[in-house]
């Protein structure tokens, strides 16, 4: 009985806010803010992240998203909610939401390591100015 | 944490020293046999079927049953000590310990109301083991290799602090499963 | 009459036979104070790991002598134990271990202790990383690669990473990130893999410095439809998963790929209706030398992957059939073999921690010692 195990939602069972609770605030925290030196936070650098295609990329294929028991649809739906609600930066002009298409192409490439790529990203990543 | 249910000294199928093993887990084995024939409702895991008998009959309480027993609706999937027994209760830890802030997270439905609730399980961190009222459920579990699915790891272990002494287990209420 | 003390024996000794007995010889000053244990160990040695559940911060190994049932020794293994690894050539005992400053509380730190398997005494430790995995233990928490150079450590907190120990230099030379992975399996002189939460593996080869090369592979199993348990045993160069409801995933898998093999299962159609499955916290053990598998089997519903069981079933690997079935005394939540031409089967329940030993051909019960732990874990037996 595969529903036993309950670990794939049904397509669109609940809103991304609950997918967060169940799926990313258990390490992440209710705010994205993490524990420092183990769990990243996600208030600023999703933002910044999502803001280049290098970065997008990251995102998709950073293991708690890529290895997600959220069908592709409900992941990007999550990560636009994630976008719009647990940061502290304003998401820039020009910055599309996630796609279906976009979290299906990447997903099953899951990255090897983050740590260094993550830093390496931030670390280039600016904050472009604010939608008017 | 998981295993066995085989500490638990606050359940309807406690292993009290004196009975026999066998026979109690014969009858828990049947008792989720019968469960599995049930259609389950498409929740997320950690969500507990109705019992048969349907909600209490007398005033509505929303929130029903006896938070410090194995059998309460918020422990669908909890595992260890409940802290509501070692001077705690099912949202606060007790003196002295602190509340792991990472956990794993379940749904769980409650009688009283109909509804679905998200429980956070924190642990409660920084002193030996409570060792009263263990409860072990196991709806919906996984393996280690799926953390947010598994009730095997110490959840102390992101505690700030760094203690991860495990104490006893919380089950919070995050908020509506809808 | 009256006679003193002293003449009352003489006179006693008389009455008896004439001569005078001698007083027992004094222990002191004569021989070792502390008993020391052949080396290597014999094949018919089991550890038994204990967590200690209520008190997590006195860990414990013991030591049994299968063939006589004589409890040879023990090591106390600090806070959250999950088990010691044995060095091939007998001589050291690794132990993962966690220790806080004032016991349960204050600066944690993390070492693997060395025992000395003559003595038991901790002849030396290793600080690694402090986040050594907190969870119900397993065999894959800590294990050696095949040619016993790495020690290899899962850890969590919660990211996911494996400490490396070169056990020739004696020192921790690397900490290797497994972002969605977890645990350790060996697959060779230098390399392991890592279980991923979307099902592939990640596959780890070290150089003798200790620096990996990584890559994952595909899903080898679909964690979602049907589960697969952490504890898993090898054959040769296959690793053998068993799912929660039964079905069996061989995976050959070297330093750089990883080869399904066609799943099967350990129970037939019926006895999946009757509610057949294994169960256990240790419910695989094997015996490579016949190629054979042993399970803990019980029957009930698909929550209860983790309950102890009260039948062995073994089966032969390379035809799929269970080839004997072995009815256990008491429930078992561990099973282990020893690793030899007449091996024995152990068996102990996490809360009832009295060791029941079999002969693993006949299924006959020898012998059975009492008091072993308080929350016994997994068994580890020499190879």
């Amino acid at each position: 009985m595969a529903l036993s195990w309950g670990a794939s939602t049904a397509a669109g069972a609940y809103p991304p806010a609950v997918n967060y609770q169940l799926q990313c605030m258990g390490c992440h925290l209710a705010d994205g803010s993490g524990q420092p030196g183990r769990v990243p936070s996600m208030r600023r650098s999703l933002v910044l992240l999502s803001a280049t295609p290098e970065g997008r990329d990251f995102v998709i294929r950073v293991p708690g998203v890529a290895q997600s028991p959220l069908s592709s649809a409900d992941t990007a739906a999550l990560l636009n909610w994630m976008l719009k609600n647990l940061s502290d930066l304003q998401i820039p002009a020009g910055v599309a939401d996630y796609s279906t298409d976009e979290i299906q192409k990447l997903r099953s490439h899951p990255l090897v390591r983050v740590k260094s790529l993550r830093a390496r990203l931030l670390r280039t990543a600016t904050p472009k100015p604010p939608l008017p | 944490m998981k295993w066995l249910d085989v500490f638990s000294e606050n359940s309807a199928r406690a292993l009290a020293r004196g009975t026999s093993r066998r026979s109690v887990l014969a009858g828990l084995g049947s008792l989720l046999l019968g469960a599995t024939t049930i259609p389950l409702l498409p929740v997320a895991r950690g969500a507990e079927v109705p019992p048969a008998g349907g909600a209490p009959k007398t005033a509505p309480n929303t929130d029903p049953g006896d938070p410090s027993s194995c059998e309460y609706w918020r422990h669908c999937a909890i595992d260890g000590f409940l802290c509501g027994c070692c001077g705690g209760s099912q949202s606060m830890c007790p003196p002295g310990t602190d509340m792991s802030s990472v956990t794993w997270i379940g749904t769980c439905h409650n009688p009283g109301d109909g509804r679905d609730y998200v429980i956070s399980y924190n642990d409660c961190c920084g002193k030996s083991s409570c060792g009263r009222c263990f409860c072990n459920r196991n709806e919906g579990d996984s393996a280690l290799f799926q953390p947010g699915q598994s009730n095997d790891y110490n959840w102390c272990s992101g505690n700030a602090k760094a203690n991860i002494p495990y104490h006893c287990s919380t089950a919070r209420i995050v908020g509506t499963a809808k | 009459m009256k006679t003193s003390a002293c003449g009352g024996a003489l006179l006693l000794s008389a009455l008896i036979g004439g001569t005078a007995v001698a007083d027992l010889a004094p222990d002191l000053g004569h021989g070792p104070m502390s008993a020391t244990l052949a080396v290597p160990a014999s094949k018919h040695w089991v550890w038994v790991n204990d967590f200690v559940f209520p008190h997590m911060a006195d860990g414990m190994a013991y030591l049994i002598d299968g063939d006589s049932g004589r409890y040879l020794g023990t090591l106390s293994t600090g806070y959250g134990f999950a088990r010691i690894n044995l060095a091939r050539d007998g001589k050291v005992i690794y132990s993962p271990e966690t220790y806080f400053a004032r016991g349960t509380r204050g600066k944690r730190t993390d070492v693997v202790t060395l025992y000395d398997a003559a003595t038991l005494e901790a002849s030396g430790e290793i600080a690694i990383p402090p986040k050594r995995s907190s969870n119900l233990p397993m065999m894959a928490n800590s294990v050696l690669t095949d040619d016993d150079r790495f020690l290899l450590i899962y850890n969590f907190n919660p990211a996911q990473s494996v400490s490396v120990v070169d056990t020739k230099l004696r020192k921790f030379v690397r900490e290797i990130e497994t972002p969605g992975c977890a645990l350790v399996y060996p697959t060779g002189p230098r390399s392991f893999f890592s279980v991923c939460g979307d099902g592939s593996l990640s596959l780890v080869a070290l150089d003798d410095k200790g620096t990996a090369h990584q890559n994952r592979t595909q899903p080898v199993f679909n964690l979602s439809a049907d589960p697969v348990t952490e504890k898993a045993v090898r054959i040769g160069k296959t690793w053998y998963f068993v799912s929660f409801a039964g079905r069996i995933y061989p995976l050959q898998v070297g330093p750089q790929q990883a080869l399904p093999g066609s799943p099967w299962w350990l129970t037939s159609e019926a006895e999946r209706k009757a509610g057949w499955r294994p169960g256990g916290l240790q419910q695989l053990a094997v015996n490579g030398a016949k190629s054979r598998l042993y399970a803990i089997m019980h029957r009930g519903g698909t929550e209860t992957h983790k309950d102890p069981g009260k039948d062995v079933w073994v089966f032969d690997v390379s035809t799929r059939q269970r080839v004997q079935q072995m009815p256990l005394k008491s429930l078992s939540s561990s099973i282990q073999l020893s690793n030899d031409a007449q091996p024995l089967l152990y068996s102990i329940l996490i809360d009832d921690p009295n060791l029941d030993i079999y002969d693993a051909a006949s299924g006959k019960l020898l012998r059975s010692v009492a008091h072993v732990g308080t929350s016994p874990t997994l068994m580890v037996t020499p190879e």
